[in-house]
């Protein structure tokens, strides 16, 4: 018959608790890891940037669900630029790099994939045109934010969007201001769906 | 004979306290791999917090590069710390306390002979082996992991300031061979160390099977 000593059994039952633990430390860890992964997956950016002359909109969009932050690097070449925005509020910007910033707050539930999962496409123009060399606002559950420069816009640029009949208005905001002049805009953006 | 025999003895308990060392490279993988994992949770902490606070809160200009700067310090840290709390435990194991009973000349070596347990020399020689190629592993990986962010903050100033696009793919690539090309001389010493192990694995099965056979009298 083997005789084990007391200490080293002792030993041994405190070493296989220590490794227990141990592993579920890992488990713990690795299932942190997914979630702060799976977290971070919300999170969404967008860049654009363009030379604008004429009289030129600069649209953010997003889907409602989502909250998204963009900032404009605005840099003027020889004259100063005027931007108009929604409300007719007007400014005039002198200094040859101006930068703002929008932040565009959740204004409404995420549908399920059912309703965001299809790609949301439109003109800023106008939904009803069936052509349009003008870029898209363009929106996915995969890109909810989006921004566009639109150079050269018309007189009824975004009229659909005050309508409340106008059927993705319930899905997706958009801001909107026009310059007038000649400068070159770069626009990033970042926005989580939480 | 007596002092051909002790410094024979003193070699392979030598080696047996290398064995043990290794043995313990796979124990404190445990260590390594919470601190890798507590590395990579932090970090992604941090990118959470930051891109959170980038949308919600408007950050003053310039606070970010110390930011991007702290971000980057947590995975060499982590890679270090981990390291480090392998070669401690390395450093912790207890070696040489066979030195004394040694001394007592041809007795005390073959007391000690008789006092090893086999078994437990063998299976400790195979995990040795183990934890060899697991923290050759791990280390290859770790650094590899080092570089690849290293040469994605490189290029992203390459990109931003000569704009041109580069590929991650080329970029994780590059990152690998570059990390096997700095190790080489790792890698060739611990292929050397695995045929060393086998060899000793071998030799001792030979000298057990005859010191079993061995009557050995006062």
């Amino acid at each position: 018959m083997i005789l084990i000593p007391d200490e080293f059994l002792l030993y041994l039952q405190f070493s296989s608790v220590v490794v227990m633990k141990k592993i579920w430390l890992i488990f713990a860890l690795t299932v942190i890891i997914v979630a702060q992964v799976t977290f971070l997956s919300s999170f969404h950016s967008t860049f654009t940037h363009g030379y604008v002359s004429d009289t030129s909109a600069v649209v953010l969009s997003k889907m409602k669900y989502a909250y998204a932050r963009f900032t404009i690097h605005i840099s003027i070449t020889y004259s100063p630029v005027t931007l108009t925005f929604l409300n007719g509020t007007q400014q005039e910007i002198t200094e040859s790099g101006y930068v703002m910033e929008v932040f565009l707050p959740r204004t409404g539930d995420f549908m399920g994939n059912f309703v965001t999962g299809t790609h949301l496409t439109t003109t800023p123009n106008s939904p009803t045109d069936s052509f349009d060399s003008l870029p898209q606002i363009s929106l996915s559950s995969k890109h909810p934010v989006d921004a566009d420069v639109v150079q050269s816009i018309p007189s009824n640029f975004l009229a659909w969007y005050g309508d409340p009949n106008y059927e993705r208005n319930d899905r997706i905001d958009v801001f909107w201001f026009t310059i007038q002049g000649e400068a070159n805009i770069f626009i990033t953006g970042s926005g989580v769906a939480i | 004979m007596e002092a051909k025999l002790s410094s024979k003895m003193a070699e392979f308990m030598t080696a047996l306290d290398q064995v043990k060392k290794y043995r313990e490279i796979l124990a404190s993988m445990t260590d390594f791999t919470i601190i890798i994992l507590g590395t990579i949770v932090a970090a992604l902490s941090f990118t959470s917090v930051m891109r959170l606070s980038s949308i919600f809160i408007i950050a003053e200009r310039g606070q970010s590069t110390p930011l991007i700067f702290l971000f980057f310090t947590i995975f060499p840290a982590g890679i270090i710390a981990a390291v480090w709390r392998v070669k401690q435990r390395i450093k912790s194991v207890r070696i040489g306390e066979w030195k004394t009973k040694l001394n007592e000349g041809a007795a005390g070596a073959i007391e000690l002979l008789q006092s090893l347990n086999w078994e437990t020399i063998f299976s400790d020689i195979r995990y040795a082996k183990v934890g060899f190629i697991l923290y050759g592993i791990a280390k290859i990986l770790a650094f590899w992991g080092l570089t690849s962010v290293f040469l994605f903050v490189l290029s992203g100033v390459v990109e931003s300031t000569l704009h041109m696009s580069i590929d991650y793919i080329v970029v994780m690539l590059f990152s690998l061979v570059t990390v096997l090309i700095l190790s080489r001389n790792d890698l060739r010493k611990r292929y050397d160390q695995m045929g060393r192990l086998d060899w000793l694995l071998w030799e001792l099965r030979w000298f057990e099977s005859e010191f079993r056979g061995a009557n050995f009298e006062a």
